[in-house]
């Protein structure tokens, strides 16, 4: 059986927290404290040292992914193990606290671990998830060909639009002035299908040489595809001019899938990077806010 | 209009070489097409791709003759004013607009834009595919965060420690200063304190002394007299042990039944002078019947209260009254001074104002009514006084005194100057005084031991001659309190009926124990755990803090006050 970051090592992690959170719940069980449970009983103090600890350990992760020579262990068996025991710290730091919140450092630094260790559980469905669309969606081909490809095709439209009309030149021209691959975080996150209006434009422009064959057919405002169509029609529509013309409407077609697939693999990449923007940033905020909640707790004992 | 087209031919850092043109004509045009001013020879030109026209002032009007618009100073454009220097990127051609030279109205610099400028533009405007070349940074982000949430949460509180001045600023803050450290709500009566810190946190990493607790709970007891008992048993013994605050207003005080039982449930195998009624460790399953104080003085008149467990076989409370109180609660009623009236047990037990304790009996308010303390048919409506044995000895002789002297008395067997009638003023022999207050005398003991023996004190009480002779009532000793090592409210079991508990009904003997021992009290109470019955702690009943009030400076009266309070067992 292929052997992932979930089943590493025969599921050694799995069960590893498995017992972890067993101990942890059945001592929180039986625990009768003095009081309401909470994190100053001799349990709460064990089960927060726990949680401190792997608190720790879990962000050592982001240096040891970095160590390349490192012979502790895989790289999949550490991130199967930080997956397994990220996921154990959420009840073991609910049971540390007794299930006490309150407006207070205590409790932010609960919450900050339950916004890393969520956003880690986004990572993981998107690492699980997004490789396998990021495949299906390049279709064999690599990144860098497809971003070649569109400028090939954007040299190529040229010359086929400035065989044709120097307004058909002028909208590829703008068509390439304005096509945007990638962009800023929201362009990534979040593409718009605005990348040709100049496919749409010759496309409605044949549409409307067709629908203008037809009697009582609706016409549509776009002036600059009428000086197309005008221009069409005098030069008779079955000429060379025409060839030329739906050629590059094939270009434009071929530009426009190549683009969408495009932003479509920028986005996945971007989404499974995104998370670690959370995740990572607000893991360093979790530390100064548990170095804070530890000082805090024996500074006024 | 003359305009100057200068065309750089060959760039280098010796210098320029240029040829020069002239151009005739209001708008220069360039494009791609063999008919414009400026011919540029490239696919990314239009054919006509923009013009620039010379307006006044030396400035130039340039317009974009395509919809994808002109690259003017780097910014794509439609139509744009601009002076001398501004420059027209298209494709790899920039046009320079000059300061027109004389003889000329306008002018521009026609060159090939540097391949290392062209390089850096493409890098500039390379895409963006990922989000850190987007610009997003998660190292910096981390690192701000970092030192934002330590600054806040730790840096403010930790000044606010250290910088007492800095305080009212600090507490004014949104985030709260120290606040935000505070693990959960203060108990309720510390709550005026509370937003202090170091009424009870010294800081620097020291745990919570007693010595802050005592500053207000001076006179607050131990649990035990360390003389009698080793207190190290308890372990850990400081106030905080077990008073743990922060976690919510209501729960400072222990009412766990492991509060008690951890050290009780077998304690007397951990010292040798601990007695085995002291172990404990449930209500409901494990607790000792109950023993009661009874009253008892020694030979010498000390007072030394004897315990003895409710259960003991013939136990007896000697308190030297009798009262059968079956009689009194005869269901067909009592002979009253009105007829005969039924009684119950409110008709002389009531309750004191708290509520907690029934008030002792008095004969004066719960006796007297129907125990008339008459002594003479003479005067009917004349009773001894109660209680004062030397008053009612008193009070006969000087009723039967005034009698014989004032003479009149109606008595065949009297002598006669008891029987004759006197006129006030008038005058007796010393003879005749004598033989009536010889009379008087004998009338006096002749009642007194009628009323000591027979009729009056003798019907509740056990009375006896001293050496002397003289009538006296043996002390009355009734327990006021039966269980001082334990706290019952009566009012708090109002909803019950006082036979629930006390079998009065059928009780012969004033020397009864009418109490109920620990299976009645289970009937309806059990342990902590219970769930079929009221869950009853060890504090249900007892206090922790019941024993010498623990050793520290300068003990007040009030303190000394409160710790007899604690060890005395009141004697009604």
């Amino acid at each position: 059986m292929h052997e992932s970051i979930f089943n590493h090592a025969g599921l050694r992690y799995l069960w590893v927290s498995l017992t972890l959170l067993t101990g942890s719940v059945v001592a929180y069980l039986w625990h009768d404290p003095i009081g309401v449970p909470n994190g100053g009983t001799w349990l709460g103090y064990t089960l927060g040292t726990i949680a401190a600890l792997l608190i720790l350990w879990l962000m050592w992760f982001g240096i040891r992914k970095r160590r390349y020579s490192s012979s502790m262990g895989t790289l999949r068996g550490w991130l199967s193990a930080h997956i397994y025991l990220g996921t154990a710290l959420l009840l073991i730091g609910l049971l540390h606290s007794g299930f006490q919140l309150g407006f207070n450092i205590h409790t932010l630094t609960l919450l900050l671990m339950f916004i890393v260790i969520f956003s880690g559980f986004f990572g993981v469905y998107a690492y699980v998830r997004f490789p396998s669309l990021m495949t299906r969606n390049r279709d064999s081909a690599s990144r860098q060909a497809i971003i070649d490809e569109i400028h090939d095709i954007d040299q190529n439209s040229l010359v086929f639009a400035d065989a044709v009309d120097p307004k058909i030149h002028a909208t590829i021209l703008r068509s390439i002035g304005r096509t945007r691959l990638g962009g800023g975080v929201r362009a990534l996150l979040f593409p718009r299908d605005d990348s040709d209006s100049a496919l749409d434009q010759v496309r409605e422009y044949l549409d409307k040489r067709d629908a203008e064959r037809r009697p009582g057919a609706q016409t549509r405002d776009m002036p600059t595809m009428f000086a197309m169509v005008d221009f069409l029609a005098a030069s008779g529509g079955a000429d060379n001019k025409n060839v030329q013309l739906r050629k590059l409407m094939d270009l434009l077609a071929r530009k426009k899938s190549l683009s969408g697939r495009l932003s479509r693999d920028l986005q996945l990449q971007a989404l499974m990077e995104i998370w670690l923007y959370v995740h990572v940033p607000l893991s360093f905020a979790l530390l100064a806010a548990l170095s804070a909640h530890v000082v805090s707790v024996f500074f006024y004992w | 209009m003359r305009w100057l087209i200068r065309r750089v031919t060959r760039q280098a850092k010796s210098g320029a070489a240029f040829e020069e043109d002239i151009h005739y004509g209001d708008v220069l045009t360039l494009g791609r097409g063999a008919d414009q001013a400026i011919f540029l020879p490239d696919l990314r030109a239009a054919l006509a791709h923009a013009r620039v026209t010379s307006i006044s002032g030396g400035q130039y009007r340039i317009e974009s003759l395509i919809t994808a618009g002109v690259r003017v100073n780097g910014s794509i454009v439609s139509a744009i004013t601009a002076g001398p220097g501004a420059t027209i990127d298209i494709g790899t051609t920039r046009v320079q607009l000059l300061e027109p030279p004389r003889d000329y109205e306008a002018a521009v610099e026609v060159s090939q834009i540097d391949k290392a400028e062209i390089a850096a533009q493409e890098r500039a405007r390379a895409p963006k595919l990922t989000l850190s070349e987007a610009g997003l940074r998660k190292r910096l982000l981390s690192w701000s965060m970092f030192f934002v949430v330590l600054l806040i949460a730790l840096g403010v509180p930790l000044f606010a420690h250290y910088f007492p001045s800095a305080r009212p600023l600090t507490d004014r803050l949104p985030i709260a200063s120290r606040g935000q450290w505070e693990s959960g709500p203060l108990a309720a009566s510390h709550h005026f304190f509370g937003r202090e810190c170091t009424t009870c946190h010294e800081g620097g990493f020291s745990a919570v002394r007693d010595q802050a607790c005592r500053s207000c709970h001076q006179i607050t007891p131990g649990h035990a007299d360390p003389k009698k008992y080793d207190m190290s048993l308890l372990g850990d013994d400081r106030c905080a042990f077990c008073h743990r605050d922060h976690n919510g207003v209501d729960a400072l005080v222990r009412a766990d039944q492991e509060l008690c039982s951890d050290c009780h449930k077998a304690l007397s195998k951990r010292g040798d002078k601990l007695p085995k009624q002291l172990d404990v460790s449930d209500f409901g399953s494990d607790h000792p019947a109950f023993v009661v104080t009874l009253p008892q003085w020694t030979a010498a008149g000390q007072y030394a209260p004897v315990r003895a467990a409710l259960a003991t076989e013939g136990i007896k409370e000697a308190s030297g009254l009798k009262f059968p109180h079956d009689t009194h609660l005869n269901e067909d009623g009592i002979r009253g001074p009105a007829g005969d009236e039924k009684l119950d047990c409110a008709s002389c037990h009531r309750p004191e104002a708290g509520g907690a304790r029934i008030q002792p009996i008095s004969f004066e308010s719960d006796c007297q009514r129907c125990h008339l303390l008459t002594f003479s048919v003479r005067g009917a409506d004349r009773q001894v006084q109660h209680g004062k044995v030397a008053e009612v000895g008193f009070a006969v002789q000087e009723f039967f005194a005034r009698e014989a002297l004032e003479g009149g008395f109606d008595q065949v067997d009297a002598p006669t100057v008891v029987r004759v009638r006197r006129r006030p003023g008038q005058s007796v022999t010393p003879q005749e005084r004598a033989e009536a207050l010889t009379w008087a005398r004998d009338q006096a003991t002749t009642t007194l031991d009628r009323l000591f023996d027979g009729q009056a004190c003798s019907e509740c009480h056990s009375t006896y001659r001293d050496e002397a002779g003289a009538w006296n009532v043996k002390p009355v000793r009734v327990t006021g309190i039966w269980f001082p090592r334990a706290e019952f409210s009566h009012r708090k079991h109002d909803t019950m009926t006082c036979v629930d508990c006390h079998p009065a009904a059928t009780s012969t003997e004033s020397s009864d124990l009418l109490l109920p021992d620990i299976d009645n009290c289970r009937g309806c109470h059990g342990g902590e755990h219970v769930d079929d019955k009221v869950p009853s702690t060890c504090i249900s009943c007892h206090g922790f803090h019941t024993g010498p009030l623990v050793q520290h400076e300068a003990r007040s009266a009030a303190d000394t006050r409160k710790q007899n309070s604690a060890a005395i067992v009141t004697v009604k």
